[in-house]
């Protein structure tokens, strides 16, 4: 199953996310988030990886899923670090918790896209579709 | 988006276009979007104009919600709006109705030299610029700033730049606001927003951020031009740059705050990323004072990176910037709100004007004007893409009269980043631009493949609808020789 497809929006990004469960919608969110901002040019095996724990909390879904983003975010931009690895994902009603693995960017294994300067409520949206999670988040890059 | 917007747009003239507030429960006022037939075709192809009508719910909103010949889908507010609120009304002011990048702006400089002067020296000059002037995602620049210091820039603006010896009070009295609004208030910036910040003042930034040398192509008014001291061939040095990391930090702290104090208030509004609050609460004034800092911020950074741009030119034509003539024309915020005074039905108001992907447009003899403009009116710089033109435009009375001093920003995005990435070549655009003499320098291709001209409305028309339409005046056009992108 895709995690995403980019939709049309005339001066930003839009992705549609999918899950199988909701934790796995948030799993998603991650993975579309660092295909905006970069694509890896080269493995490296046996880099030392950086483990974080995140966690957030929201008054619904959709602030938690914001968060969770907001979170990954401020780690890419200000730590320069890159997703590598979702351990685990622990979601709550108004609360979630993950385990996350990251690289340090540098430019020789990554190449940069898109600068995203945050993510949007606009038309931010979680719904069960049949039964799958869907998402539409939006990025002002 | 594939549909097209069909929601009412009323002919009031050639150049105007109303949204009823009848189109949708809620409105408070009209929607009003400047545009000619053309334009307005373009318009429909997006969710702009709906997003026009939903900025009209906002409480206070006075006149109308206008949309600009350049507006495009934005978030929450369409990108060229313009909405003033009256503050003793309960007016609110709201984040989304000013964007992430806080005081994107731009800057021009005037120089003496003519492009038969530069044409020569043209390769090293952008490969100069470009190498001086960080760009790129997440940039970082030369010009290393203490966590004091910091603090300092985000109250004192481009100020700090000249007190450091990076230009001249020549330059604060060509800037708007004199590059630093009064009531910023370092304190209200979140520790986030300083992290993200951090180590980028000077620098440009990506996306549709840019240096460029350009020369005047064409002149429209010669008795402005001649108080502005520009001439046919004349070239000119254009940033565009805004508050970094900071600003997106600003507004998306702000966003979050208001969104959890929209029922205590009992603000209603059709979208979250329009959340808001008055201007007078505790919220609405904490915004203002972050939106401030992050405004002088940007300000700093414009003027850092002038005076980056300025060594460059001193190395590549040995001689001073002063003997060169580099002297600032003017330089205006595009996403700001502010403070102020407008006539409402014949009656002073204090209004909070937002504008978003808009620029103020002061016609003559307002005091906010500097002494040197003051008979012609307030520089308004309106960058096109790459490929095509830039323009200087003054402010005119009619503008003062209808949009709270305010008229367009740009050309306008036509297609999305996406879309203009697979349809357009890199190499073929570089090969056109080549053709054009124009020497483009960027950090990445993907970013001057989203910014190729065809992704853009053409800035020629837009202008054209504000010219005719009053709401500023064509003073000159600029054609660009040489482009550095992030």
């Amino acid at each position: 199953m895709k995690r995403y497809e980019f939709l049309k929006h005339t001066a930003d990004v839009a992705v549609r996310l999918f899950g199988r469960s909701l934790k796995d919608l948030f799993e998603s969110a991650a993975w579309a988030m660092f295909a905006v901002l970069l694509e890896k040019t080269k493995n490296r095996p046996g880099a030392a990886l950086t483990e974080k724990e995140i966690s957030v909390c929201g008054e619904a879904p959709e602030d938690l899923l914001k968060a969770w983003m907001d979170e990954l975010l401020f780690c890419y931009s200000v730590e320069h670090l890159v997703l590598v690895r979702i351990k685990s994902i622990e979601l709550g009603d108004r609360e979630m918790k993950a385990f996350v693995l990251f690289d340090a960017f540098d430019r020789e294994h990554y190449t940069v896209k898109d600068e995203i300067k945050a993510v949007t409520y606009h038309e931010l949206e979680i719904k069960k579709v049949r039964n799958r999670w869907q998402a539409h988040v939006i990025f002002d890059v | 988006m594939s549909q097209i917007w069909d929601g009412p747009l009323e002919k009031i003239d050639d150049y105007r276009w109303r949204i009823p507030r009848t189109y949708k429960a809620g409105m408070r006022v009209d929607g009003i979007i400047y545009a000619d037939e053309k334009l307005l075709k373009d318009i429909r192809h997006d969710k702009a104009a709906e997003q026009v009508a939903n900025v009209s719910f906002l409480p206070g909103i006075v006149k109308a919600s206008f949309g600009m010949p350049d507006i495009h889908w934005g978030y929450g507010f369409a990108i060229g709006g313009v909405a003033a609120m009256d503050i003793e009304k309960g007016g609110v002011v709201s984040p989304g109705g000013v964007g992430y990048d806080i005081n994107c702006g731009v800057r021009l400089v005037r120089t003496d030299l003519f492009e038969k002067d530069v044409r020569p020296h043209l390769k090293e000059l952008v490969a100069g610029l470009f190498h001086a002037v960080p760009s790129g995602v997440g940039s970082e620049g030369d010009i290393r700033v203490t966590a004091r210091e910091e603090k300092e820039i985000l109250v004192k603006g481009a100020g700090w730049a000249v007190a450091k010896g990076y230009g001249t009070e020549d330059d604060l009295e060509a800037t708007e606001e004199r590059g630093a609004m009064a009531g910023a208030d370092p304190e209200k910036v979140s520790d986030r927003a300083y992290a993200r910040g951090k180590q980028q003042s000077g620098t440009l930034g990506s996306g549709n951020h840019f240096l460029e040398v350009q020369a005047i192509d064409q002149l429209y008014d010669r008795d402005a031009a001649d108080a502005l001291g520009l001439v046919e061939g004349q070239v000119m040095v254009m940033i565009h740059s805004g508050s970094r990391g900071l600003g997106y930090q600003v507004c998306d702290d702000s966003l979050k705050t208001m969104n959890t104090c929209l029922e205590k208030y009992h603000i209603h509004v059709p979208d979250r990323q329009l959340a808001c609050a008055p201007v007078e609460s505790p919220e609405g004034k904490d915004y203002l004072a972050a939106m401030r800092a992050a405004a002088n911020y940007a300000w700093n950074n414009r003027q850092c990176l002038m005076h980056l741009a300025r060594q460059v030119f001193e190395k590549v034509f040995v001689s001073s910037w002063q003997k060169l003539g580099m002297r600032l024309v003017y330089d205006v915020a595009h996403n700001i709100a502010k403070i102020e005074t407008h006539r409402v039905k014949g009656e002073e108001r204090t209004l909070c004007v937002h504008r978003k992907g808009a620029t103020r447009a002061f016609g003559p003899g307002h005091p906010a004007v500097p002494e040197r403009y003051k008979r012609i009116g307030q520089p308004v710089i309106i960058p096109g893409d790459m490929g095509r033109n830039s323009y200087l435009l003054v402010g005119t009375q009619a503008a003062m009269d209808e949009t709270f001093g305010s008229t367009c920003h740009g050309a306008g995005r036509l297609r999305s980043r996406h879309e203009a990435k697979r349809v357009v070549d890199f190499h073929a655009l570089m090969k056109e631009l080549e053709a054009k003499g124009i020497v483009v320098m960027a950090s990445g291709h993907g970013t001057v493949v989203e910014e190729a001209p065809s992704a853009y409305k053409d800035v020629n028309d837009v202008v054209g609808v504000v010219h005719n339409a009053g709401i500023a005046r064509r003073v000159c056009r600029m054609r660009p020789l040489g482009v550095v992108k992030g």
